[in-house]
């Protein structure tokens, strides 16, 4: 009786594992979310520098 | 867990997974939101004359404030601002400039319009189409200057706050495209059709990089596809290739290049033929397209003189395409 009680409960696990890993898998294969317009990102990730109005007035070195 | 996203901007439609970038560096996926990492963040910022852009049938003479962010949705071997188009927002300083900053910058230095450039516009969306539509309300033009390499979609909300589309036809061949750029040919025809279609002022730029797309067949193929399907008044710029980036060892264009290709586009039938990046005389002067007078005559980036009245030939009343005041 008690065999069969722990082959009960390490079948029912084994079940719940795989569940589990399926619908893990499910979701990452969900289709992605489209966008068109992004959102705006709150800070740049690079570094800041100002405005340099002198330079501004200058034509620029990159080509068009 | 964030979603992964999908950008509908251009073709590429990357598929974002979180915290991941899109192919153009600088539209990634945060708490899966697609996020304009540039948005405000111009790296570049100048005056330039109109002709620079090179445009030669708006508004001549006049400055232009020209703005760019890192960044660009295409990979051009021979890309000559690949230190901020081939590099990621991180590595690259950059101004804090919200679009009504922008505006203002333009007002008070005395120039009618806005250029979106050095890179590609495309990548920065959202920043040029809020601009934009700030620029318009307080009476200024906008001038997309780019690749052409976007969704159907976004590109007929961009037009709509665009007046200027000068667009880069870098070959009518996929393999070009594909092997130069890693890009695809189709979605900048469709984009060139759609700004035509939307009355926009369209300008063409064609590079001639020597041994990849400087045959007579090319040429011909791409002035003959550019006279039938977009018209014989848009203007089509040849310009010379110079050593740059991946593609450093191929020799510049030589002069004769430009030439040939000036002819085969006047024998396709094309009215307004200028050649770039190269000091000849007559390069860059705009002639009636009827009694063949030298309406425009211009020297580098400079307009030395504008005969051009009321959109027309002085000379014979033929109209002259474009925006001359």
């Amino acid at each position: 009786m008690e065999l069969k009680r722990r082959n009960f409960i390490a079948v029912g696990l084994a079940a719940l594992a795989a569940a589990g890993t399926g619908a893990w898998v499910w979701l990452r294969q969900r289709p992605p979310v489209r966008w068109l317009v992004a959102v705006r990102v709150g800070h740049y990730s690079g570094p800041i520098r100002p405005l340099d109005e002198c330079e501004m007035k200058q034509p620029g070195k990159w080509i068009g | 867990m964030a979603a992964v996203v999908q950008c509908e901007l251009c073709p590429r439609r990357c598929e974002i997974a979180p915290d991941g970038r899109g192919d153009c560096r600088v539209r990634v996926n945060l708490d899966g939101k697609l996020t304009a990492l540039t948005y405000g963040y111009p790296c570049s910022l100048h005056i330039d004359p109109m002709e620079k852009k090179p445009v030669f049938h708006f508004l001549p003479g006049t400055p232009t404030l020209s703005l760019a962010t890192v960044g660009c949705n295409l990979h051009c071997k021979n890309c000559q601002n690949w230190e901020i188009s081939q590099r990621n927002p991180e590595d690259v300083e950059a101004m804090e400039l919200p679009p009504a900053k922008i505006v203002e910058l333009a007002r008070q230095n005395g120039c009618p319009s806005i250029s979106y450039t050095y890179t590609d516009p495309i990548i920065f969306y959202e920043y040029v189409l809020d601009t934009a539509m700030a620029a318009r309300v307080a009476g200024l033009k906008n001038i997309l200057i780019t690749a052409g390499y976007i969704n159907p979609d976004p590109a007929r909300e961009l037009f709509r706050v665009t007046d200027v589309a000068r667009i880069d036809l870098k070959a009518m061949s996929e393999d070009f495209y594909r092997d130069v750029c890693e890009a695809t040919l189709q979605p900048v025809l469709d984009t060139i059709l759609l700004a035509k279609e939307m009355a926009l002022e369209v300008e063409i730029v064609h590079l001639i990089v020597t041994t990849l797309n400087d045959g007579d067949a090319d040429l011909k193929k791409l002035c003959d596809w550019v006279v039938k399907n977009v018209g014989r008044d848009v203007p089509l710029h040849f310009s010379r290739f110079s050593p740059q980036h991946k593609l450093a060892h191929l020799p510049p264009t030589p002069i004769e290049t430009l030439h040939r290709a000036r002819d085969i586009a006047q024998a396709a039938g094309s009215y307004y033929v200028y050649l770039g990046n190269i000091l000849e005389e007559d390069a860059a002067h705009t002639q009636c397209p009827k009694c063949k007078k030298v309406l425009v005559r211009r020297t580098g980036f400079s307009v030395l003189e504008n005969r051009v009245r009321a959109g027309k030939c002085p000379d014979c009343g033929t109209r002259i395409y474009g925006v001359w005041n």
